[in-house]
């Protein structure tokens, strides 16, 4: 059995692995809670609604445990931080529909946590069964102060400074401290209501109040009207936010490419024979932009982690899944040049990208240029970089001559000599075997299906 | 009065009730801010609702509607 390193703050129970199965303990103090769930219908609705992912019961191993049970398996794990604005947006009202949704079942979340939500085809879920305690008359929420720093600080910030104050979720674990997104918060959300009192009075009652004993604290109640009153008060806050910046070096990226449309097509065509070579089930397209490629990979029934590092391109990318209903893919905010890194105690509440590499094939399509040369990263750092990451590559080489590579070298010197055909064929050659390659015609660039040593 | 006095005022006036296996620390500001905000939250979802009826009223926004209407029949 390991226990995951990211389940250790709440004593009602932890997750493990066992035979290669993902398990929940559940410890006796929750026992109370978890009967109540089911009893309560709260269970039984949330998983009709997709709003919690489903459990099974398991052989309880351990008797210290109360129960063990197997919850749907979720194959990728994604952090906020990995999220884009609409996705962080989704999550937080997915948590409060839930909220209040548990009160009219007699339970309340006793956290508000975004590591809490997962996007499971697609769909934002409460991935911790274990979040729902019986709700007393007069409680105040205990999740309330979680939520405002995990969602709707961050969502603020994007949406009243810059989108890519987003990213500071994953240097503040447990979401952005108030007084610090009030500090950084424009004067005029001190005028708007919901945002003046959830998070600048919000953080000055924190300040005010830090020192206070704990039987002070304990003076507080909150009708269950009161309670709703809040919830809704901040479902409104975080659907009026919105994000629109105009157009990214990438937002427009297909109809400024140096492809004409036959190059365009047989590209297309090269890659889906490759794929149907590799024949696996998981895709991760990195740079996939507006995910263009990774449309081959779901042709094939692939599921599809599509990665980029432009902000727009990835909300675009998941209204898109939204909107039409698109189950098998997941876009992801990441630049390569910096991937997710290992976070919270010990480097390991968190896991890097790698340790979750679960793709059999990876795709870096007109993303190699970025990386050598506007990065400076030596070919065979990439090449050992992605054989982690996958046993399959398809990869697109971008030679000098291309256009897009001139433009990244004329502002530039040229200190990359080993960055050619021959030279790249020799530094992914130290990970991987060539299974195909195949020039684009009407470009100067070629395709390789690579498969790891 | 000065808003720190007011709520002062309200916490004076308010009891507790402890929350079953919480394990986060919600922080003593936090629970007052909830207080404060849920008046006035009550207040202006009220005016809020009552607006957006007269609004659908004279046919300028639908309603919108709750996902899950089941449970409040």
């Amino acid at each position: 059995m390991t226990k995951l390193a990211s389940s250790f703050r709440d004593p009602a129970g932890f997750i493990f692995k066992s035979d290669g199965k993902v398990l929940r303990q559940i410890n006796p103090i929750a026992k109370a809670d978890f009967e109540l769930l089911h009893s309560s219908g709260l269970y039984d609705y949330l998983v009709k609604k997709e709003l919690l992912i489903s459990h099974v019961e398991v052989e309880n191993k351990n008797e210290q445990a109360y129960k063990t049970i197997e919850p749907e398996y979720i194959p990728f794990i994604s952090y906020p931080y990995e999220w884009s604005f609409d996705q962080l947006k989704d999550a937080a009202l997915t948590t409060l529909r839930i909220q209040k949704i548990a009160l009219k079942h007699g339970m309340t979340l006793k956290d508000a946590s975004a590591y809490n939500i997962q996007f499971v085809e697609g769909k934002p879920k409460m991935i911790d069964t274990l979040s729902f305690s019986q709700y007393k008359e007069n409680q105040v929420w205990e999740g309330y102060r979680q939520f405002c720093q995990h969602f709707l600080a961050p969502l603020a910030l994007a949406s009243y400074r810059d989108i890519r104050l987003l990213k500071m979720t994953s240097n503040f674990i447990d979401g952005i401290p108030l007084d610090l997104a009030a500090n950084m918060l424009p004067t005029k959300t001190r005028l708007k209501l919901s945002l003046a009192s959830h998070i600048h009075w919000h953080a000055k009652a924190q300040t005010k109040h830090s020192d206070d004993k704990k039987d002070h604290k304990q003076n507080a109640k909150l009708t269950k009207q009161g309670l709703l009153n809040i919830v809704e008060s901040l479902r409104s806050s975080i659907s009026n936010l919105s994000w629109n910046s105009g157009d990214t070096e990438w937002g427009d990226y297909y109809n400024n490419t140096n492809y004409s449309e036959a190059s365009f097509e047989q590209k297309k065509t090269i890659i889906k024979e490759m794929l149907s070579k590799v024949n696996g089930q998981v895709l991760w397209d990195l740079g996939a932009n507006d995910g263009t490629f990774s449309q081959l990979g779901m042709d094939l029934n692939m599921s599809v982690l599509a990665f980029d590092i432009d902000p727009i391109a990835v909300n675009k990318n998941y209204l898109r899944t939204k909107r039409e209903g698109i189950s098998k893919m997941l876009p992801i905010l990441m630049d390569l040049t910096n991937p997710s890194a290992g976070i919270g105690w010990a480097h390991e509440e968190r896991e890097t990208l790698a340790q979750r590499a679960n793709a059999d094939c990876v795709m870096a399509l007109a993303l190699i240029h970025h990386l050598a040369i506007s990065n400076n990263l030596p070919l065979s750092m990439i090449a050992e970089y992605f054989s982690k990451l996958g046993k399959h590559l398809i990869i697109e080489f971008v030679p000098k001559g291309d256009s897009k590579v001139d433009i990244l070298l004329s502002s530039r010197e040229d200190i990359f000599p080993e960055y050619h055909l021959d030279g790249f064929e020799k530094a992914f050659g130290m990970y991987y075997d060539v299974l195909s390659k195949v020039d684009i015609e009407g470009s100067k660039r070629t395709l390789y299906l690579l498969e790891r040593k | 009065m000065r808003f720190n006095n007011i709520i002062l005022a309200i916490v004076f006036f308010l009891c507790f009730v402890p929350c079953a296996n919480a394990y986060l620390d919600p922080g003593s500001g936090s629970f007052i801010i909830q207080m404060i905000i849920a008046s006035v939250a009550g207040v202006a979802y009220a005016m809020k609702m009552y607006w957006s009826k007269i609004k659908a009223f004279i046919g300028r926004r639908p309603v919108e509607i709750d996902p899950d209407q089941e449970l409040n029949d």
